[in-house]
């Protein structure tokens, strides 16, 4: 569906288009403009839809994915409607390059491209934190609002435009509403504050209202308001469930790693809480085979929330890597559940930058190929360990990972 | 996709830039323009070049012979052929809904002049 709203503004003004350099130009902007287009609606986290593609992750990759695909076609429309011209009179094909000329859809069109650049830049370079980089990423919604004005002034009103512009208003208003005002969003109260190490606080937040159906494992988007001592950010970020209680209380374990995740240290019993999801389908139906699983970090947190609900059932092996030479968070209960279950081997791993130790514990497990792996971590750690795994002969989809971001 | 990122818009600043190097370093030409004698044209002459296949303007007082331009404009055909073997001013001016031609399109059309309107 999503293929077919970012290909519709091309299928409606294909059969006009010049068979030549000049013509694909045009189809170049107009491809560009609806994979963009389109690529909003994937941006909009409603757990349904991140369903139909199997997790948050995946349609995350296919907003990237569109994204980029729509910002190299819009690079290349310009340089072909150039190229047209370029063995006629250079200084026709110059007018389509010239920056910034004095004909408003070709400002328009440069001022689009340039914001488009600028924005991306800005996502792709830098490791910025999530509330500066949300907001250089509306940069990239002045780029589209910029790019369709482009359309509108140098083509007119049409079907093709409308096809473009209605997915970004949709999925827009849409995000602005849902996700980020949290309308619809369930209500909670925080019941209790623990604060298992100087870094991590785990909140207990009891449903107001009908609770959300969750799984172990999966995470959600959360957004703390105001207590009586205590002025919450109003942000949603995503935080994973590290239990579900009888009484269908969440316990999220949130690792001061932000502004707004170093204030939640302060929370207090009684501030409302509003909550988005479920997410995350990583360890959701599994097969009965041998697994296992590998935790960086506050990555911990699903594979806790599987072992606090129910043992094992099936042989494990687990790889806890902390960066603490002792006393890792949650290393005690870990080697508690180790110690009652017979299925499941753990073991802590204190390590820097040097994935050694790691790899060392992985090649004594027997039939490593064979089993399925499951990775929570930090990004870059969980790329390294899927090549290594893939060079040892595992299968990519018998590595399953999530990576708990809203980028 | 980072590296695309970087890749494409490398590309693309690559070519913006050795396209204006290669432009300001020829020397300047406008030999590709039809330098004919001047004919002059009377209207009743131009309205009967008034098909696809045979398309003549009249705009500014200038008369061009669009027939081998119509297949790359960029608009529908429908759009430009109402055109074809009319005083064509005002829809050239305006594209019929109050929007300038491209600086782009004013050089191009030097390209296909042929003579000038007899007053």
């Amino acid at each position: 569906m999503v293929i077919t709203v970012a290909l519709l503004p091309t299928l409606a003004i294909i059969a006009s288009l010049p068979f030549n350099i000049f013509g694909f130009g045009l189809l170049s902007g107009w491809l560009g403009t609806g994979l963009i287009s389109a690529s909003l609606l994937l941006m909009v986290r409603e757990p349904i839809w991140a369903d139909w593609f199997g997790g948050l992750q995946r349609m995350y990759q296919w907003h990237h994915g569109m994204g980029i695909m729509g910002y190299v076609l819009l690079l290349a429309h310009p340089l072909l409607l150039a190229g047209h011209y370029l063995t006629l009179n250079p200084d026709i094909a110059w007018q389509y390059l010239l920056p910034f000329n004095s004909h408003l859809p070709n400002f328009l069109g440069w001022a689009a491209l340039i914001a488009f650049m600028l924005g991306l830049a800005a996502t792709f370079a830098l490791r910025l934190p999530y509330g500066l980089w949300r907001r250089i990423h509306v940069l990239l919604a002045a780029a589209m609002v910029l790019g369709l004005s482009h359309v509108w002034t140098a083509d007119g009103f049409s079907f093709s435009l409308m096809a473009a512009l209605l997915p970004a208003v949709i999925a827009v208003a849409w995000r602005l509403l849902r996700a980020d005002h949290g309308i619809g969003a369930r209500p909670y109260e925080v019941s209790a504050v623990h604060h298992p190490t100087e870094q991590i606080t785990e909140v207990v937040v009891q449903p107001l209202s009908t609770p959300m159906p969750i799984a172990q494992g999966q995470f959600v988007s959360t957004a703390f308001f105001e207590g009586s001592n205590f002025q919450g950010c109003g942000e949603f970020h995503p935080y994973t469930v590290s239990h579900v209680t009888k009484n269908n209380s969440l316990v999220l374990t949130i690792k001061a790693l932000g502004d707004c995740t170093r204030h939640i240290q302060s929370l207090e019993p009684g501030v409302a809480v509003r909550l988005q999801g479920p997410y995350g389908n990583f360890l959701l139906n599994r097969p009965s085979t041998p697994e296992v699983w590998i935790a960086a970090g506050i990555g911990i947190t699903p594979f806790l929330a599987l072992l606090r609900n129910h043992p094992v059932t099936q042989h494990t092996d687990m790889a806890y890597i902390h960066r603490e030479s002792s006393n890792a968070p949650y290393e005690n209960e870990l080697q508690t559940y180790a110690t009652n279950q017979n299925l499941l081997r753990f073991q802590s791993l204190a390590m820097a930058n040097d994935p050694a130790p790691l790899f060392e514990w992985l090649t004594n497990i027997t039939r490593l190929s064979e089993r399925h792996v499951y990775l929570c971590g930090p990004p870059p750690l969980i790329t390294l360990i899927t090549h290594w795994l893939q060079e040892q002969g595992v299968p990519r989809l018998q590595i399953h990972f999530e990576q708990f971001d809203f980028r | 996709m980072k590296n695309l990122y970087f890749i494409a818009t490398l590309i693309f600043w690559l070519t913006i830039v050795s396209f204006w190097i290669a432009l300001s370093w020829s020397p300047e030409s406008d030999n590709a323009i039809n330098r004919n004698p001047i004919v002059v044209y009377s209207l009743s002459e131009v309205i009967k070049h008034n098909q696809q296949t045979d398309c003549w303007m009249a705009i500014h007082g200038q008369v061009y012979d669009l027939t081998t331009y119509l297949p790359q404009h960029p608009a529908a055909l429908r759009v430009i052929l109402p055109s074809c073997g009319t005083e064509a001013s005002q829809a050239y001016d305006t594209k019929n809904r109050s929007r300038e031609h491209t600086n782009a399109a004013d050089m191009l059309l030097k390209h296909y002049r042929i003579g000038v309107l007899k007053h």
